[in-house]
Protein backbone atom coordinates (compact mmCIF):
# COMPACT_ATOMS: atom_id res chain seq x y z
CA UNK A 1 0.00 0.00 0.00
CA UNK A 2 1.33 3.22 -0.79
CA UNK A 3 1.51 6.06 1.65
CA UNK A 4 -1.35 8.06 0.74
CA UNK A 5 -4.94 6.80 1.88
CA UNK A 6 -6.50 9.72 -0.48
CA UNK A 7 -5.07 11.34 -3.61
CA UNK A 8 -7.27 13.85 -5.82
CA UNK A 9 -6.09 15.42 -8.57
CA UNK A 10 -7.28 17.64 -10.87
CA UNK A 11 -11.08 17.56 -9.27
CA UNK A 12 -13.79 18.77 -11.91
CA UNK A 13 -17.91 18.66 -10.93
CA UNK A 14 -20.24 21.04 -12.24
CA UNK A 15 -24.25 21.12 -11.52
CA UNK A 16 -25.44 22.34 -14.90
CA UNK A 17 -23.92 25.17 -15.29
CA UNK A 18 -22.18 26.11 -12.19
CA UNK A 19 -18.58 24.91 -11.31
CA UNK A 20 -18.44 23.25 -8.03
CA UNK A 21 -15.00 21.84 -7.90
CA UNK A 22 -12.23 23.12 -10.35
CA UNK A 23 -9.05 21.52 -10.40
CA UNK A 24 -9.06 20.91 -6.74
CA UNK A 25 -6.24 18.29 -5.45
CA UNK A 26 -4.82 17.46 -2.49
CA UNK A 27 -3.51 14.47 -0.55
CA UNK A 28 -4.08 12.55 2.82
CA UNK A 29 -1.19 10.69 4.13
CA UNK A 30 -1.77 7.05 5.29
CA UNK A 31 -2.44 7.36 9.53
CA UNK A 32 -3.08 11.31 9.66
CA UNK A 33 -5.40 13.35 10.49
CA UNK A 34 -6.13 16.14 7.89
CA UNK A 35 -9.13 19.00 8.43
CA UNK A 36 -10.74 20.18 5.34
CA UNK A 37 -11.89 23.58 5.75
CA UNK A 38 -14.01 26.30 3.79
CA UNK A 39 -16.86 28.84 3.75
CA UNK A 40 -20.20 27.39 2.92
CA UNK A 41 -20.43 26.58 -1.01
CA UNK A 42 -16.83 25.91 -1.23
CA UNK A 43 -17.27 22.51 -2.23
CA UNK A 44 -16.37 20.68 0.61
CA UNK A 45 -19.01 18.66 1.26
CA UNK A 46 -19.43 17.75 -2.45
CA UNK A 47 -15.25 16.79 -2.62
CA UNK A 48 -15.79 14.98 1.07
CA UNK A 49 -18.96 12.83 -0.75
CA UNK A 50 -16.85 12.09 -4.06
CA UNK A 51 -14.37 10.53 -1.79
CA UNK A 52 -17.08 8.86 0.66
CA UNK A 53 -18.51 7.06 -2.35
CA UNK A 54 -21.83 9.02 -3.01
CA UNK A 55 -21.20 10.96 -5.61
CA UNK A 56 -19.87 11.11 -8.94
CA UNK A 57 -17.28 13.86 -10.41
CA UNK A 58 -16.51 14.69 -14.29
CA UNK A 59 -12.63 14.53 -14.44
CA UNK A 60 -10.28 14.05 -12.78
CA UNK A 61 -8.45 11.38 -10.39
CA UNK A 62 -9.69 10.49 -7.21
CA UNK A 63 -8.19 7.54 -5.34
CA UNK A 64 -9.27 6.72 -2.46
CA UNK A 65 -7.51 3.11 -0.27
CA UNK A 66 -5.94 2.46 -3.78
CA UNK A 67 -9.10 2.56 -5.12
CA UNK A 68 -11.66 4.53 -7.33
CA UNK A 69 -14.37 5.44 -4.91
CA UNK A 70 -17.09 5.42 -7.80
CA UNK A 71 -16.54 1.92 -8.40
CA UNK A 72 -15.51 0.33 -5.47
CA UNK A 73 -17.68 -2.55 -3.95
CA UNK A 74 -18.25 -3.88 -0.41
CA UNK A 75 -14.64 -5.11 0.52
CA UNK A 76 -13.64 -1.42 -0.04
CA UNK A 77 -16.55 0.02 1.70
CA UNK A 78 -15.71 -2.36 4.75
CA UNK A 79 -12.40 -0.51 5.16
CA UNK A 80 -13.68 3.22 5.73
CA UNK A 81 -16.36 5.00 8.00
CA UNK A 82 -18.50 7.15 7.49
CA UNK A 83 -20.33 9.82 10.13
CA UNK A 84 -22.94 11.83 8.57
CA UNK A 85 -24.02 15.29 9.22
CA UNK A 86 -27.34 15.51 10.71
CA UNK A 87 -28.42 11.93 9.79
CA UNK A 88 -31.81 11.72 12.41
CA UNK A 89 -33.14 7.77 11.54
CA UNK A 90 -32.68 5.10 14.07
CA UNK A 91 -35.11 6.46 16.75
CA UNK A 92 -36.63 3.55 17.46
CA UNK A 93 -33.81 1.30 18.23
CA UNK A 94 -31.70 0.84 21.16
CA UNK A 95 -28.36 1.97 21.18
CA UNK A 96 -27.03 -1.61 21.52
CA UNK A 97 -29.67 -3.00 19.21
CA UNK A 98 -28.18 0.19 16.15
CA UNK A 99 -24.69 -0.91 17.49
CA UNK A 100 -24.89 -4.63 17.00
CA UNK A 101 -26.66 -4.20 13.47
CA UNK A 102 -24.13 -2.41 12.34
CA UNK A 103 -21.35 -4.51 13.79
CA UNK A 104 -22.91 -7.45 11.75
CA UNK A 105 -22.33 -5.84 8.73
CA UNK A 106 -18.81 -6.14 9.25
CA UNK A 107 -15.72 -9.04 9.10
CA UNK A 108 -13.70 -7.52 11.81
CA UNK A 109 -15.72 -5.33 14.32
CA UNK A 110 -15.43 -4.17 18.02
CA UNK A 111 -17.37 -5.66 20.14
CA UNK A 112 -20.66 -3.80 20.65
CA UNK A 113 -20.46 -3.47 24.51
CA UNK A 114 -16.55 -2.33 24.23
CA UNK A 115 -17.28 0.61 21.84
CA UNK A 116 -20.84 2.08 23.41
CA UNK A 117 -17.92 2.11 26.44
CA UNK A 118 -15.67 3.87 24.28
CA UNK A 119 -17.82 6.80 23.01
CA UNK A 120 -19.23 6.98 26.56
CA UNK A 121 -22.48 6.03 26.04
CA UNK A 122 -22.48 3.07 28.53
CA UNK A 123 -24.96 4.46 30.47
CA UNK A 124 -27.29 4.70 27.64
CA UNK A 125 -27.49 1.47 25.85
CA UNK A 126 -30.44 0.58 26.81
CA UNK A 127 -32.46 3.70 25.57
CA UNK A 128 -33.80 4.22 22.56
CA UNK A 129 -31.69 6.75 19.93
CA UNK A 130 -35.07 9.50 19.86
CA UNK A 131 -34.46 9.94 23.40
CA UNK A 132 -31.10 10.82 23.54
CA UNK A 133 -29.42 14.43 23.65
CA UNK A 134 -28.10 16.14 20.47
CA UNK A 135 -24.40 15.20 21.60
CA UNK A 136 -25.21 11.40 22.92
CA UNK A 137 -26.54 10.78 18.96
CA UNK A 138 -23.96 12.33 17.70
CA UNK A 139 -21.79 9.81 19.65
CA UNK A 140 -23.94 6.80 18.04
CA UNK A 141 -23.26 8.10 14.91
CA UNK A 142 -19.24 8.01 15.63
CA UNK A 143 -20.03 4.56 17.17
CA UNK A 144 -21.53 3.52 13.60
CA UNK A 145 -19.23 4.89 11.59
CA UNK A 146 -15.89 2.97 13.21
CA UNK A 147 -17.68 -0.23 14.26
CA UNK A 148 -16.19 -2.06 11.29
CA UNK A 149 -12.86 -0.81 12.40
CA UNK A 150 -11.68 1.31 9.69
CA UNK A 151 -8.59 1.94 8.31
CA UNK A 152 -9.95 5.63 6.94
CA UNK A 153 -12.96 7.54 8.61
CA UNK A 154 -14.96 10.64 7.29
CA UNK A 155 -16.19 12.73 10.02
CA UNK A 156 -18.51 15.42 8.57
CA UNK A 157 -18.93 18.49 11.11
CA UNK A 158 -18.67 15.85 14.01
CA UNK A 159 -19.46 18.21 16.75
CA UNK A 160 -22.07 20.64 16.08
CA UNK A 161 -24.23 21.85 18.41
CA UNK A 162 -21.66 20.19 21.61
CA UNK A 163 -21.55 22.13 24.79
CA UNK A 164 -17.86 22.85 25.16
CA UNK A 165 -17.15 19.51 27.53
CA UNK A 166 -18.86 17.07 25.13
CA UNK A 167 -15.97 18.64 22.38
CA UNK A 168 -13.63 17.97 24.07
CA UNK A 169 -14.60 14.49 25.46
CA UNK A 170 -15.12 14.08 21.26
CA UNK A 171 -11.76 14.77 20.75
CA UNK A 172 -10.23 12.86 22.86
CA UNK A 173 -12.07 9.92 21.20
CA UNK A 174 -10.31 11.11 17.93
CA UNK A 175 -7.44 11.03 19.29
CA UNK A 176 -7.65 7.48 20.68
CA UNK A 177 -8.35 6.38 16.91
CA UNK A 178 -5.75 8.77 15.64
CA UNK A 179 -3.12 6.65 17.45
CA UNK A 180 -4.94 3.23 17.04
CA UNK A 181 -3.49 4.55 13.41
CA UNK A 182 -6.76 5.29 11.79
CA UNK A 183 -6.40 8.04 9.35
CA UNK A 184 -9.20 10.48 9.62
CA UNK A 185 -10.75 13.09 7.41
CA UNK A 186 -12.65 15.75 9.14
CA UNK A 187 -14.91 18.66 8.02
CA UNK A 188 -15.71 21.17 10.13
CA UNK A 189 -16.23 25.31 10.91
CA UNK A 190 -14.68 24.81 14.17
CA UNK A 191 -11.05 26.10 13.70
CA UNK A 192 -9.74 25.23 17.39
CA UNK A 193 -11.25 21.87 16.31
CA UNK A 194 -9.22 21.23 13.51
CA UNK A 195 -6.27 22.88 15.14
CA UNK A 196 -6.32 20.37 17.91
CA UNK A 197 -6.97 17.49 15.83
CA UNK A 198 -5.87 17.79 12.59
CA UNK A 199 -1.80 17.34 11.01
CA UNK A 200 -2.90 19.04 8.04
CA UNK A 201 -5.29 21.64 7.33
CA UNK A 202 -6.55 21.73 3.85
CA UNK A 203 -9.13 25.11 3.12
CA UNK A 204 -11.14 24.78 0.15
CA UNK A 205 -12.23 28.28 -1.68
CA UNK A 206 -14.86 28.13 -5.05
CA UNK A 207 -13.89 25.05 -5.39
CA UNK A 208 -10.28 24.57 -5.17
CA UNK A 209 -7.44 24.29 -2.70
CA UNK A 210 -6.23 27.63 -1.63
CA UNK A 211 -3.98 26.54 0.79
CA UNK A 212 -2.64 23.76 2.58
CA UNK A 213 -0.50 23.01 5.34
CA UNK A 214 0.55 21.84 8.60
CA UNK A 215 -2.32 23.82 11.05
CA UNK A 216 0.71 26.25 12.57
CA UNK A 217 1.37 27.22 9.29
CA UNK A 218 -1.56 27.81 7.52
CA UNK A 219 -1.91 31.93 6.75
CA UNK A 220 1.64 32.90 7.79
CA UNK A 221 3.97 34.20 6.02
CA UNK A 222 7.29 33.61 6.93
CA UNK A 223 7.30 34.83 10.94
CA UNK A 224 4.18 36.52 10.22
CA UNK A 225 2.96 39.95 12.22
CA UNK A 226 2.62 39.72 15.80
CA UNK A 227 1.71 42.20 18.52
CA UNK A 228 4.08 42.51 21.30
CA UNK A 229 2.36 43.78 24.91
CA UNK A 230 3.42 45.00 28.26
CA UNK A 231 2.93 47.69 30.95
CA UNK A 232 5.24 50.34 31.62
CA UNK A 233 6.10 51.24 35.27
CA UNK A 234 3.71 54.13 35.20
CA UNK A 235 0.94 51.05 34.30
CA UNK A 236 0.42 52.61 30.61
CA UNK A 237 -0.45 49.55 27.97
CA UNK A 238 2.10 49.38 25.34
CA UNK A 239 1.16 47.45 22.29
CA UNK A 240 3.40 47.04 19.61
CA UNK A 241 2.94 45.85 15.96
CA UNK A 242 6.15 43.94 14.87
CA UNK A 243 7.25 41.28 12.84
CA UNK A 244 10.25 40.83 14.96
CA UNK A 245 9.31 40.89 18.66
CA UNK A 246 12.59 39.64 19.89
CA UNK A 247 13.81 42.89 18.62
CA UNK A 248 11.31 44.81 20.36
CA UNK A 249 11.68 43.46 23.73
CA UNK A 250 15.24 43.58 23.70
CA UNK A 251 15.12 46.84 22.75
CA UNK A 252 12.65 48.11 25.82
CA UNK A 253 14.96 46.13 28.29
CA UNK A 254 17.69 47.28 27.11
CA UNK A 255 16.24 50.93 27.86
CA UNK A 256 14.74 50.24 31.31
CA UNK A 257 17.07 47.49 32.20
CA UNK A 258 14.02 46.45 34.33
CA UNK A 259 11.45 42.91 33.83
CA UNK A 260 8.85 43.87 31.65
CA UNK A 261 5.50 43.50 33.42
CA UNK A 262 2.41 41.65 32.07
CA UNK A 263 4.59 40.91 28.76
CA UNK A 264 2.73 38.94 25.80
CA UNK A 265 3.57 38.18 22.70
CA UNK A 266 -0.13 37.88 20.49
CA UNK A 267 -0.45 35.71 17.63
CA UNK A 268 -2.88 35.51 15.49
CA UNK A 269 -5.19 32.67 15.74
CA UNK A 270 -5.94 29.94 13.11
CA UNK A 271 -9.28 31.38 12.96
CA UNK A 272 -8.49 34.78 12.13
CA UNK A 273 -5.54 33.97 10.11
CA UNK A 274 -8.04 32.21 8.11
CA UNK A 275 -10.40 35.10 7.69
CA UNK A 276 -7.63 36.87 6.48
CA UNK A 277 -7.20 34.32 4.02
CA UNK A 278 -10.67 34.21 2.92
CA UNK A 279 -11.02 37.38 2.67
CA UNK A 280 -7.68 38.14 0.31
CA UNK A 281 -9.42 36.04 -1.87
CA UNK A 282 -12.49 38.42 -2.76
CA UNK B 1 -26.23 -19.40 6.13
CA UNK B 2 -24.70 -17.47 3.49
CA UNK B 3 -23.82 -13.81 4.22
CA UNK B 4 -26.74 -12.18 1.89
CA UNK B 5 -29.28 -14.36 4.44
CA UNK B 6 -27.99 -13.47 7.52
CA UNK B 7 -27.93 -9.87 7.41
CA UNK B 8 -31.05 -9.83 5.67
CA UNK B 9 -32.70 -11.44 8.29
CA UNK B 10 -31.31 -9.28 10.71
CA UNK B 11 -32.81 -6.51 8.77
CA UNK B 12 -36.09 -8.11 8.88
CA UNK B 13 -35.99 -8.36 12.40
CA UNK B 14 -35.14 -4.61 12.76
CA UNK B 15 -37.62 -3.13 10.45
CA UNK B 16 -40.02 -5.29 12.66
CA UNK B 17 -38.90 -3.41 15.37
CA UNK B 18 -39.16 -0.19 14.06
CA UNK B 19 -42.46 -0.68 12.87
CA UNK B 20 -44.05 -2.12 16.31
CA UNK B 21 -42.43 0.73 18.38
CA UNK B 22 -43.90 3.37 15.81
CA UNK B 23 -47.40 3.18 17.89
CA UNK B 24 -48.82 6.31 15.66
CA UNK B 25 -48.17 4.43 12.57
CA UNK B 26 -49.09 1.39 13.69
CA UNK B 27 -52.61 2.66 14.76
CA UNK B 28 -52.85 3.70 11.84
CA UNK B 29 -51.78 1.29 9.03
CA UNK B 30 -53.18 -1.95 10.88
CA UNK B 31 -56.01 -0.32 12.67
CA UNK B 32 -58.10 1.86 10.43
CA UNK B 33 -59.17 -0.97 8.32
CA UNK B 34 -60.63 -2.42 11.01
CA UNK B 35 -62.22 0.42 12.42
CA UNK B 36 -63.64 0.97 8.90
CA UNK B 37 -64.86 -2.34 8.82
CA UNK B 38 -66.60 -2.32 11.87
CA UNK B 39 -68.04 1.29 10.93
CA UNK B 40 -69.21 0.10 7.42
CA UNK B 41 -70.64 -2.85 8.79
CA UNK B 42 -72.52 -0.72 11.04
CA UNK B 43 -73.76 1.94 8.71
CA UNK B 44 -74.69 -0.97 5.91
CA UNK B 45 -77.42 -4.05 6.07
CA UNK B 46 -77.91 -4.44 2.42
CA UNK B 47 -77.60 -8.10 1.08
CA UNK B 48 -76.07 -8.76 -2.53
CA UNK B 49 -78.46 -8.85 -5.13
CA UNK B 50 -79.17 -12.57 -5.62
CA UNK B 51 -77.84 -13.43 -2.81
CA UNK B 52 -78.03 -13.95 1.23
CA UNK B 53 -74.76 -12.30 1.42
CA UNK B 54 -74.57 -9.21 4.18
CA UNK B 55 -72.43 -6.21 3.72
CA UNK B 56 -70.53 -6.83 6.27
CA UNK B 57 -69.02 -10.04 4.75
CA UNK B 58 -68.32 -7.79 1.51
CA UNK B 59 -66.62 -5.14 3.75
CA UNK B 60 -64.43 -7.72 5.58
CA UNK B 61 -63.03 -8.91 2.22
CA UNK B 62 -62.70 -5.55 0.42
CA UNK B 63 -60.98 -4.15 3.84
CA UNK B 64 -58.33 -7.31 3.53
CA UNK B 65 -57.41 -6.11 0.10
CA UNK B 66 -57.44 -2.48 1.19
CA UNK B 67 -55.46 -3.51 5.00
CA UNK B 68 -52.99 -5.22 2.90
CA UNK B 69 -52.34 -2.33 0.75
CA UNK B 70 -52.37 -0.39 3.36
CA UNK B 71 -49.74 -2.14 5.51
CA UNK B 72 -47.47 -2.42 2.42
CA UNK B 73 -47.78 0.14 -0.31
CA UNK B 74 -48.73 2.99 1.81
CA UNK B 75 -46.71 1.72 4.87
CA UNK B 76 -43.50 1.27 2.35
CA UNK B 77 -43.85 4.26 0.57
CA UNK B 78 -44.03 6.63 3.58
CA UNK B 79 -41.43 4.78 6.09
CA UNK B 80 -39.15 4.87 2.77
CA UNK B 81 -39.55 8.27 2.15
CA UNK B 82 -38.62 9.05 6.12
CA UNK B 83 -36.18 7.13 6.02
CA UNK B 84 -34.67 8.83 3.28
CA UNK B 85 -34.98 11.78 4.66
CA UNK B 86 -33.47 11.06 7.55
CA UNK B 87 -30.27 9.98 6.39
CA UNK B 88 -31.00 6.31 6.92
CA UNK B 89 -30.57 5.19 3.78
CA UNK B 90 -27.75 7.14 3.16
CA UNK B 91 -25.92 5.60 6.02
CA UNK B 92 -26.69 1.69 5.18
CA UNK B 93 -25.76 2.65 1.29
CA UNK B 94 -22.39 3.58 2.72
CA UNK B 95 -21.58 0.65 5.03
CA UNK B 96 -20.68 -2.82 3.20
CA UNK B 97 -24.27 -4.50 3.43
CA UNK B 98 -25.75 -6.00 0.51
CA UNK B 99 -28.26 -3.73 -0.76
CA UNK B 100 -30.59 -6.39 -1.87
CA UNK B 101 -30.37 -7.50 2.41
CA UNK B 102 -32.36 -4.16 2.89
CA UNK B 103 -35.34 -4.77 0.46
CA UNK B 104 -35.27 -8.54 1.93
CA UNK B 105 -35.61 -6.96 5.31
CA UNK B 106 -38.91 -4.30 3.90
CA UNK B 107 -40.71 -7.91 2.62
CA UNK B 108 -40.26 -9.40 5.75
CA UNK B 109 -41.99 -6.30 7.30
CA UNK B 110 -44.34 -6.42 4.97
CA UNK B 111 -45.43 -9.79 5.10
CA UNK B 112 -45.17 -10.28 8.81
CA UNK B 113 -47.42 -7.20 9.51
CA UNK B 114 -49.67 -7.87 6.00
CA UNK B 115 -50.50 -11.42 7.68
CA UNK B 116 -51.10 -9.90 11.17
CA UNK B 117 -53.67 -7.61 9.35
CA UNK B 118 -55.34 -10.42 7.66
CA UNK B 119 -55.39 -12.45 10.96
CA UNK B 120 -57.09 -9.34 12.87
CA UNK B 121 -60.17 -8.52 10.10
CA UNK B 122 -60.81 -12.16 9.29
CA UNK B 123 -61.21 -12.78 13.10
CA UNK B 124 -63.45 -10.08 13.18
CA UNK B 125 -64.90 -11.65 9.88
CA UNK B 126 -65.40 -14.69 11.50
CA UNK B 127 -66.70 -13.58 14.85
CA UNK B 128 -69.15 -10.65 14.06
CA UNK B 129 -70.23 -11.22 10.91
CA UNK B 130 -70.37 -14.93 10.54
CA UNK B 131 -67.80 -15.28 7.53
CA UNK B 132 -67.61 -18.82 7.17
CA UNK B 133 -64.02 -20.29 7.85
CA UNK B 134 -62.45 -21.67 4.36
CA UNK B 135 -63.95 -25.34 3.68
CA UNK B 136 -61.22 -26.78 1.94
CA UNK B 137 -57.55 -26.50 2.32
CA UNK B 138 -57.42 -25.23 -1.25
CA UNK B 139 -59.57 -22.27 -0.29
CA UNK B 140 -56.99 -21.96 3.07
CA UNK B 141 -53.87 -21.92 0.29
CA UNK B 142 -55.87 -19.30 -1.51
CA UNK B 143 -55.96 -17.26 1.63
CA UNK B 144 -52.37 -17.70 2.25
CA UNK B 145 -50.87 -17.01 -1.43
CA UNK B 146 -53.26 -13.88 -2.12
CA UNK B 147 -51.88 -12.48 1.27
CA UNK B 148 -47.90 -13.06 0.56
CA UNK B 149 -48.52 -12.29 -2.57
CA UNK B 150 -50.55 -9.42 -2.78
CA UNK B 151 -48.25 -7.88 0.29
CA UNK B 152 -44.86 -8.55 -1.70
CA UNK B 153 -46.73 -6.50 -4.71
CA UNK B 154 -48.04 -3.51 -3.26
CA UNK B 155 -44.87 -3.35 -1.00
CA UNK B 156 -43.00 -3.31 -3.90
CA UNK B 157 -44.99 -0.92 -5.70
CA UNK B 158 -44.49 1.75 -2.59
CA UNK B 159 -40.61 1.25 -2.84
CA UNK B 160 -40.77 2.42 -6.74
CA UNK B 161 -43.14 5.52 -5.60
CA UNK B 162 -41.23 6.44 -2.19
CA UNK B 163 -39.23 8.47 -3.92
CA UNK B 164 -41.81 10.40 -5.79
CA UNK B 165 -42.51 12.57 -2.68
CA UNK B 166 -40.44 15.51 -2.12
CA UNK B 167 -40.14 15.23 1.41
CA UNK B 168 -40.79 12.81 3.86
CA UNK B 169 -43.43 15.39 5.42
CA UNK B 170 -45.49 15.43 2.22
CA UNK B 171 -45.12 11.36 1.59
CA UNK B 172 -48.81 10.69 3.08
CA UNK B 173 -50.65 13.45 1.42
CA UNK B 174 -49.20 12.15 -1.63
CA UNK B 175 -49.36 8.51 -1.34
CA UNK B 176 -52.52 8.44 0.12
CA UNK B 177 -54.39 10.87 -2.02
CA UNK B 178 -53.89 8.00 -5.36
CA UNK B 179 -54.50 5.46 -2.83
CA UNK B 180 -57.99 6.60 -1.43
CA UNK B 181 -58.99 6.82 -5.10
CA UNK B 182 -57.64 2.99 -6.19
CA UNK B 183 -60.03 2.07 -3.12
CA UNK B 184 -62.91 3.67 -3.95
CA UNK B 185 -62.85 2.38 -7.49
CA UNK B 186 -61.21 -1.70 -6.23
CA UNK B 187 -63.84 -2.47 -4.30
CA UNK B 188 -62.62 -1.38 -0.75
CA UNK B 189 -64.86 1.41 0.31
CA UNK B 190 -67.86 -0.01 -2.45
CA UNK B 191 -68.72 -3.06 -3.32
CA UNK B 192 -67.40 -3.96 -6.42
CA UNK B 193 -70.55 -5.16 -8.46
CA UNK B 194 -71.97 -1.19 -7.63
CA UNK B 195 -69.43 0.43 -10.17
CA UNK B 196 -70.22 0.80 -13.33
CA UNK B 197 -68.64 -1.87 -15.55
CA UNK B 198 -66.53 0.44 -17.65
CA UNK B 199 -64.85 1.13 -14.44
CA UNK B 200 -64.73 -2.22 -12.94
CA UNK B 201 -62.57 -3.18 -16.39
CA UNK B 202 -60.76 -0.14 -15.60
CA UNK B 203 -59.64 -1.42 -12.48
CA UNK B 204 -59.34 -5.03 -12.95
CA UNK B 205 -56.28 -4.17 -14.95
CA UNK B 206 -54.72 -2.82 -11.19
CA UNK B 207 -53.10 -4.92 -8.87
CA UNK B 208 -56.01 -4.05 -5.91
CA UNK B 209 -58.64 -4.65 -7.70
CA UNK B 210 -57.33 -8.03 -7.69
CA UNK B 211 -56.51 -8.62 -4.71
CA UNK B 212 -60.01 -7.37 -3.11
CA UNK B 213 -61.58 -10.00 -6.06
CA UNK B 214 -58.68 -12.81 -4.28
CA UNK B 215 -60.09 -11.85 -0.75
CA UNK B 216 -63.89 -12.53 -2.42
CA UNK B 217 -62.91 -16.15 -3.76
CA UNK B 218 -61.25 -16.55 -0.71
CA UNK B 219 -63.86 -15.73 1.66
CA UNK B 220 -67.07 -15.45 0.39
CA UNK B 221 -70.20 -18.29 -0.44
CA UNK B 222 -69.72 -19.43 -4.10
CA UNK B 223 -73.41 -17.92 -4.90
CA UNK B 224 -71.20 -14.04 -4.71
CA UNK B 225 -69.11 -15.24 -7.49
CA UNK B 226 -72.59 -14.26 -10.33
CA UNK B 227 -71.86 -10.85 -9.32
CA UNK B 228 -68.33 -10.47 -10.55
CA UNK B 229 -67.47 -9.56 -14.43
CA UNK B 230 -67.99 -12.93 -16.13
CA UNK B 231 -69.82 -14.28 -13.54
CA UNK B 232 -67.08 -15.94 -12.08
CA UNK B 233 -63.75 -16.08 -9.97
CA UNK B 234 -60.74 -16.80 -11.96
CA UNK B 235 -57.78 -16.87 -9.78
CA UNK B 236 -55.03 -17.84 -12.78
CA UNK B 237 -56.37 -14.05 -13.70
CA UNK B 238 -55.48 -12.92 -10.35
CA UNK B 239 -52.18 -14.73 -10.41
CA UNK B 240 -51.65 -13.36 -13.34
CA UNK B 241 -51.99 -9.87 -13.07
CA UNK B 242 -50.06 -9.98 -9.24
CA UNK B 243 -47.18 -11.25 -11.01
CA UNK B 244 -47.25 -9.13 -14.23
CA UNK B 245 -47.24 -5.84 -11.53
CA UNK B 246 -44.77 -7.97 -9.88
CA UNK B 247 -42.18 -7.26 -12.30
CA UNK B 248 -43.10 -3.75 -13.46
CA UNK B 249 -43.31 -3.00 -10.20
CA UNK B 250 -39.53 -4.40 -9.70
CA UNK B 251 -38.19 -2.56 -12.97
CA UNK B 252 -40.14 0.97 -11.80
CA UNK B 253 -38.10 0.47 -8.25
CA UNK B 254 -35.06 0.20 -10.74
CA UNK B 255 -35.27 3.36 -12.06
CA UNK B 256 -36.61 5.08 -9.56
CA UNK B 257 -35.55 4.21 -5.99
CA UNK B 258 -32.89 6.56 -4.31
CA UNK B 259 -30.68 6.25 -1.74
CA UNK B 260 -30.70 9.57 -1.18
CA UNK B 261 -27.08 9.97 -2.80
CA UNK B 262 -26.52 11.51 -6.49
CA UNK B 263 -26.98 8.22 -7.92
CA UNK B 264 -30.90 7.82 -8.25
CA UNK B 265 -30.84 6.35 -11.68
CA UNK B 266 -30.17 2.84 -10.88
CA UNK B 267 -30.37 0.13 -8.01
CA UNK B 268 -26.65 -1.06 -7.69
CA UNK B 269 -26.46 -4.72 -6.57
CA UNK B 270 -23.63 -5.94 -5.31
CA UNK B 271 -21.83 -9.06 -4.93
CA UNK B 272 -20.47 -9.95 -1.69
Amino acid sequence: MGDNAIEVEGLFKRYGKKTVLANLGFSVESGTCVAVLGPNGAGKTTTVEILEGYRTWDSGRVCVLGEDPGRAGPGWRRRRGVVLQGASDLGELRVLEAVEFFAALYPDPWSPGELIEMVGLSRAVNQPIRALSGGQRRRVDVALGVVGRPELLFLDEPTTGFDPEARRQFWELIESLKRSGTTIVLTTHYLDEAEALADKIVIVNRGRVVMEGKPEEIGRSGDGACVVRWRRSSGEQVEVQTTEPSSVIAAEFTRTGRELAGLEILRPSLEERYLRLLAGEE
Amino acid sequence: MSILARIALRRGVIELKEFFRERDAVIFTAALPAVLLVLFSALFHFKAPGTAVPAAQIYTAGLMAGGVASTSFVSMAVAIAVEREAGGLKRLVGTPMPRAAYFIGKVIRVVVVSVIEIVLLFSIGVLFYHVKLPSTPGRWWSLVWITLLGSAVMGELGVAVSSLPRSARSAPAVVNLPFIVLEFISGVFIPFFMLSKGIQHFSLLLPLAQLAEGYRSAILPATFAHLEIGGRWSEAAILENLLAWLVIGFILSLYTFSWGTERRRLLRYHRQ
